[in-house]
């Protein structure tokens, strides 16, 4: 399943699990927001924060919950992406959950966030 | 990380960026890489970057979003850039050559010093750069994305009088519309050849991109025409999927033949159409060599490269092993099994800015880990890719085990759409965030 379409069928799941995790900090690897900032670097290649794109799914702003459901399921194979499943593998579960949460974090308006 | 930090980081992370909103650049986590621990200091530090393509630009801007205060001069020969990603498709007449230019002001407007010059000495111990124009330039700091050259005579008679006749078509440009001409004007029932070289190399997927793209074209407008690759190699990247989807596109219009079949490209004779193998002579209508290559010459002349052609690099920070403070990006080093391609050399030079930052700022590198997704086209609308995962080795970049791989061999219809709209996309993102 494609990841928009991800979206769009299991949105009242990942409310669940939003719900769930509001209150939650994901565990971290005791790595900093530096260490975490430099590993979302290759996100961006496709997923640019600023460069709205139909086909990549904003990633900066999203509920860290539903980037980590994401990737954790695209990591597992449970959900079929294209290219995710085989980036998806390269990560650990406390680095999923920090790049997550950093992601989220991230969201902003152009002027304050820089072209990218 | 405690909650707090995290709230802290993100005052200083706004704190910082509200002062820039100006020299609007890059993103936002290059402030986070750069200011954790410490705010950013004021370090005045001057950087240069010789080379303008994906890794060069991508460094500078990114460096000047890391530290609005460092200077950064990014000094590089041609005024437009021409992108070998995706100039398949101009080949194969499926884009305008305007798809694959771009110019430098995007990258100016960020505050980077725009120098159309050449490099043409580097002294790594005045740290000093000398330019054709008789300009020089110090440095902190020196970022090397130089490319690659093309290693004439390595193939006994292919030198740059035999480029205007066999284009290799592997720096984009007027190579690119050379071998686009030829392919237009050869007559239906012509024999096209392309013959790559050994690894290492540009775009390891890049010959078998090309050559489907000109089949796509032949079986439309030539369809008694033949594709011949005589490969130097025994495999290939993507293989398994390329060979597959040639059968099932295109028939038997494309011809492999590994090294195994007639030997190694030996010679050519540009005035014949004639390519030597070891076991045969071939006559061809179309000949695009692709000959070996090798870091551009300042990598060599600078002394950055080792006995394989290619530069030396720490993993982690991507400097020189062989010239402190000379960092090497893109398809000149030797980055592991990190690939020569646009995306590698764009991560890379978004890793590499901020290490640069923090080095300049007495801040130790930070390990980490780099990706790369290489999407090839094999005719409109059918798409495969190769992904890889990557991080710091004992002195390389080596890939993360049971990550990255090739597109499935059995995929639907829709999945190769997908991929191939997804190329596109990332073309349009990655030369928007590098040269937009």
């Amino acid at each position: 399943m494609h990841f928009r379409q991800l979206l769009r069928r299991h949105s009242l799941r990942f409310l669940a699990v939003a719900a769930v995790t509001i209150n939650a900090v994901p565990a971290q690897s005791g790595e900093s927001v530096a260490d975490i900032a430099l590993l979302t670097a290759s996100c961006s290649g496709c997923h640019a924060k600023n460069l709205p794109n139909d086909d990549f799914p904003q990633i900066y702003g999203r509920p860290a919950s539903e980037i980590r459901e994401a990737m954790l399921a695209y990591r597992s194979d449970e959900l079929s992406g294209t290219v995710m499943n085989r980036i998806a593998k390269g990560y650990s579960e406390s680095e999923i959950d920090a790049m997550a949460q950093y992601l989220a974090e991230h969201a902003g308006p152009k002027s304050e966030d820089l072209a990218n | 990380m405690s909650t707090n930090d995290a709230k802290l980081n993100r005052r200083q992370f706004l704190a910082a960026t509200t002062a820039v909103v100006t020299s609007a650049s890059a993103a936002s986590w290059v402030w986070a890489a750069s200011a954790q621990g410490a705010p950013v200091k004021s370090v005045a530090a001057r950087v240069v970057v010789i080379g303008g393509g994906y890794a060069g630009a991508t460094v500078a801007r990114f460096l000047r979003a890391a530290n609005p205060s460092i200077d950064v001069t990014l000094i590089e020969p041609r005024r437009t850039f021409y992108s070998c990603a995706y100039s398949n498709l101009v080949i194969g007449g499926l884009r305008p050559v305007s798809a694959i230019r771009f110019g430098y002001d995007g990258v100016a407007a960020t505050g980077v010093h725009m120098v159309f010059d050449r490099a043409n000495r580097v002294d790594p111990v005045a740290k000093t750069v000398r330019t054709d124009g008789g300009l020089e330039f110090s440095y902190d700091r020196l970022v090397m994305a130089p490319g690659i050259e093309i290693i004439w005579n390595a193939i006994p008679g292919y030198d740059k009088a035999a480029a205007e006749l066999m284009p290799h078509a592997w720096e984009a440009g007027p190579q690119t519309l050379l071998l686009r001409k030829q392919i237009e004007e050869m007559p239906n029932g012509g024999v096209v050849a392309i013959a790559p070289p050994t690894n290492p190399f540009r775009c390891p997927p890049g010959p078998y991109e090309r050559a489907s793209l000109i089949a796509n074209y032949l079986q439309a407008a030539k369809p008694r025409s033949k594709l011949l690759i005589l490969d130097s190699k025994e495999h290939f990247s993507k293989q398994i999927l390329f060979q597959r989807a040639w059968t099932e596109l295109y028939g038997d219009l494309i011809e492999w033949h590994g090294v195994f079949d007639f030997g190694p490209l030996i010679a050519v004779k540009p005035t014949e159409k004639v390519l030597v193998t070891e076991s045969r002579e071939i006559h061809v209508d179309v000949a695009n060599v692709i000959p070996p290559q090798r870091a551009a010459q300042i990598a060599q002349t600078t002394g950055l490269a080792d006995e394989t052609g290619w530069c030396p690099i720490d993993p982690v920070t991507f400097e020189s092993t062989l010239q402190a403070g000379i960092h090497v990006l893109g398809d000149a080093a030797i980055a592991g099994a990190m690939p020569k391609s646009a995306f590698a050399a764009n991560a890379q030079g978004k890793v590499c800015a901020v290490q640069v930052a923090r080095l300049l700022n007495g801040e130790p590198p930070i390990r980490t880990k780099l990706a790369n997704t290489c999407y090839s086209l094999i005719a409109p609308g059918y798409g495969i890719s190769i992904a890889g995962v990557y991080e710091p080795g004992d002195n390389l970049l080596e890939s993360i085990k049971g990550a990255g791989g090739i597109s499935p061999i059995h995929a639907s219809a829709e999945f190769r759409r997908l991929e191939a709209d997804y190329g596109s996309s990332w073309f349009r993102t990655i030369t928007t965030q590098v040269f937009g």
